[in-house]
């Protein structure tokens, strides 16, 4: 088996496939994950999502295909969701206070801010060109991670790898010739470095989130970075951790939130009709744990 | 990538070199169009491979898929966590 780890999007990005890969995969991974570090991260200036950010409501523009593709992709993963998961958040979730790279403890409280999407905020006219209908500014944030964890294994699927593991921090791909079962932990939501649980996969992506490390306090309230994409605001829930097992890695991503965003009570239906083949394994902060696994 | 004539901003030059990349021409963003519930047979199948002894909604830890007991210092070939 062949390994590669390199540091991008601030975190670690560990690869391990089978070592009939085809040379060079190493220098194809980290150009396409440096792409994505470099031109989809919020906190940077002049960079793809940067200029479709600054560019004015109501102009058309043509991008890259990997940008309009994660953008469709992201698009019809908020009509999907009702509007809770949405990448419209960018200028809310800077309003919340998370404006910077973390670790930080405190934000500054900002000013009065109303939080309003268009109902067709980006049209989509094909040949990557887009049209640009509203105000509020892009915040790619996870769905960028899946599209790039999800887009690097389909890659080395294509070349070569008869199995392989794309781990970007967590939210991870896995394949499997159906002789390799990957053996991934999930995290103690409260001590990372301990490992609550194990699950067997082989053709899989899993992806965690967790809304107690990416907290901070602003004034008197304690905000993270778990928006509600029809509100702009940090959601309120009693759980502190998701981890979803789908097909790839951006619906694991996507899932993994919507198990913060939908009341517990609407989980098992919402997830039935829209994901049946998805898997949640949730915590609450009380340390109560939830799944679906093994139902049904 | 052919330039548009109507759009008047073109961004993302250095993006069109990892054309590669897409995951449309995967056929992945399929499912977010097409009827989800149509999942396939053989994704329900692979699912069985996962914790298949969990618990749910009780707060006691899973046993995982091989039976074995919970130690919480297993090995393992990566972890899933906070992103």
């Amino acid at each position: 088996m062949e390994s590669y780890i390199g540091r991008f999007m601030n975190t670690t990005f560990s690869l391990k496939v089978s070592d009939d890969v085809d040379k060079g995969w190493k220098e194809e991974m980290r150009h396409w994950l440096e792409y994505v570090d470099r031109e989809w991260s919020r906190f940077r200036t002049g960079n793809e999502l940067d200029q479709l950010n600054q560019a004015p409501k109501g102009i058309r523009l043509q991008c890259s295909p990997p940008l309009y593709d994660v953008l469709v992709m992201a698009e019809r993963y908020r009509r999907l969701t009702s509007g809770r998961f949405s990448p419209y958040l960018k200028r809310a979730m800077e309003h919340q206070g998370y404006g910077r790279s973390f670790p930080f403890p405190y934000a500054d409280v900002e000013e009065a801010f109303t939080f309003q999407l268009e109902e067709h905020p980006v049209l989509f006219h094909g040949s990557y060109t887009l049209e640009k209908n509203t105000d509020q500014q892009l915040d790619l944030g996870g769905i960028a991670k899946g599209y790039a964890v999800q887009s690097a294994a389909e890659w080395l699927k294509r070349h070569g790898a008869t199995y392989g593991m794309v781990d970007g921090g967590g939210d991870m791909s896995l394949w499997s010739d159906g002789t390799k079962a990957w053996k991934i932990g999930i995290a103690d939501p409260w001590e990372e470095t301990r490992v609550m649980d194990v699950l067997s996969l082989k053709n899989k992506a899993v992806a965690t989130s967790n809304r107690l490390y990416r907290s901070w306090q602003q004034g008197k309230d304690r905000k993270h970075h778990l928006l509600d994409g029809r509100t702009g605001k940090s959601v309120q829930t009693k759980i502190v951790q998701s981890t979803v097992i789908a097909s790839h890695c951006v619906d694991a991503e996507v899932c993994a939130k919507m198990c913060f965003l939908l009341k517990e009570e609407e989980l098992e239906e919402w997830f039935a009709r829209h994901f049946p083949s998805v898997s949640y394994v949730l915590v609450d902060e009380d340390g109560k744990v939830n799944t679906n696994i093994g139902r049904g | 990538m052919k330039p548009n004539k109507k759009a008047k901003w073109i961004i993302g030059v250095s993006g069109v070199a990892f054309s590669a990349f897409v995951l449309s021409q995967f056929g992945v963003e399929d499912r977010t169009t097409t009827d989800l519930s149509q999942t396939s047979q053989m994704e329900q199948n692979d699912q069985q491979s996962v914790l298949n002894n969990a618990s749910s909604s009780n707060g006691e830890p899973f046993a995982d898929s091989d039976g074995s007991s919970f130690t919480g210092r297993r090995h393992t070939d990566g972890t899933t966590r906070r992103s």
